[in-house]
């Protein structure tokens, strides 16, 4: 089988196992194609390259310090140990969707608002094009004071909000607490009962449903 | 993605998880309605922080092509700063290939769930009442416990 990026006139080159052609010392190979970048192509400032590579193998940095300059490389080991050649397409062949950066994969914001939060500030957790959908402000002690709901108008207003109170003892609040959705407006038009039911999704199961062997719950 | 806005402010009731690959949500409007949602051929249930009195802020229904890395990362308590492994590759294509759906309760208060299914049904809670006393019928008694 053919080795990628091998010359025929540098042995070495032909070496899976080997780092920039046994020479890591003047030699930085960014991806695996290019053995002899020069080592000093980025003196005087400062470089920091980083490496993706599966998520079985991590990139492991090797910091040259070379004067004022400072160079950080990426030396990619594979498990075992075996340098990669080149920046491999993807084992499962059957993907359909590009795969995500890593190890860069944006954080997940929080779906719905925390119980306890800082004392004065607020919290808020937005639809997926980013429009709010509650923003919870936070009392002195840190539980919620207020809700305020958005887009979720059913008859309480669109804002509306839920006043937080707290149980005699003393404890954090629960569901008790929470208040009835009033509108943030006054002239809101007063509360209606939704009457729709829900609608079935798109896919949904043909009828009836399978039945457990022993229900257990009436 | 679907937004079941009736369901803001009304409660998460609860769920029951037979081990026939089916799990019943039992949800409540504000308006005291009460629903169940079916889901079938369950892959994988998060619930988290349940507690009495779980108060909704937004139902959601999402088809495969709306499903992503985060959902997998979440449903299976995957630290998000970790990179994709190649099962979640895996499971997204077959998120794909199966046409697979999510469903996902947040919470003003409490309880916090994430279903990836085959499928899902919602019908009222009469309709699952008759249907479980319908299969109550069909089986054999169960014995009392001593």
């Amino acid at each position: 089988m053919a080795v990628p990026y091998s010359q025929y006139d540098d042995p070495q080159s032909l070496n899976l196992y080997g780092y920039v052609r046994n020479n890591p010392i003047t030699g930085i190979d960014a991806d695996g194609h290019c053995p002899l970048c020069p080592a000093l192509a980025g003196a005087g400032g400062l470089i920091t390259e980083e490496y993706e590579v599966g998520a079985a193998f991590g990139p492991l940095g090797l910091t040259v310090a070379t004067g004022a300059a400072i160079i950080t490389v990426g030396v990619i080991y594979y498990q075992n140990t075996r340098v990669s050649p080149a920046p491999a397409a993807p084992t499962t062949t059957t993907q359909s969707r590009p795969k995500p950066q890593t190890p860069s994969q944006p954080k997940q914001k929080p779906k719905s608002n925390p119980l306890k939060g800082k004392p004065g500030e607020t919290s808020t957790t937005t639809k997926p094009d980013g429009t709010p959908k509650q923003t919870r402000e936070y009392g002195d002690d840190g539980y919620p004071k207020t809700d305020t709901d958005f887009d979720h108008d059913h008859g309480q207003g669109q804002p509306h909000t839920h006043e937080w109170g707290r149980p005699d003892d003393g404890g954090p609040p629960t569901n008790l607490d929470r208040g009835p959705g009033q509108p943030v407006n006054p002239d809101t038009p007063p509360p209606q009962s939704p009457a729709t039911p829900p609608e079935q999704p798109s896919n949904p199961t043909p009828k009836p449903p399978k039945q457990p062997d022993n229900p257990g719950l009436l | 993605m679907k937004t079941y806005q009736e369901f803001h402010d009304g409660h998460f009731e609860g769920f029951w998880i037979p081990n026939n690959g089916l799990i019943h949500i039992f949800l409540r409007t504000v308006g005291s309605m009460e629903y169940v949602f079916l889901l079938n051929g369950v892959v994988m249930l998060k619930a988290t922080d349940f507690k009495e009195g779980n108060i909704i802020l937004d139902v959601s229904f999402r088809n495969y092509e709306d499903i992503d890395f985060n959902d997998i990362k979440m449903l299976y308590d995957l630290d998000h700063d970790i990179p994709t492994d190649n099962w979640e590759l895996k499971l997204l294509d077959k998120i794909e290939s199966d046409k697979l759906i999510v469903l996902e309760i947040n919470p003003s208060y409490g309880g916090s769930c994430l279903v990836l299914a085959k499928s899902m049904e919602v019908i009222t809670r009469k309709e699952w009442i008759n249907s479980i006393l319908q299969s109550i019928g069909k089986n054999a008694e169960t014995p009392s416990l001593t």
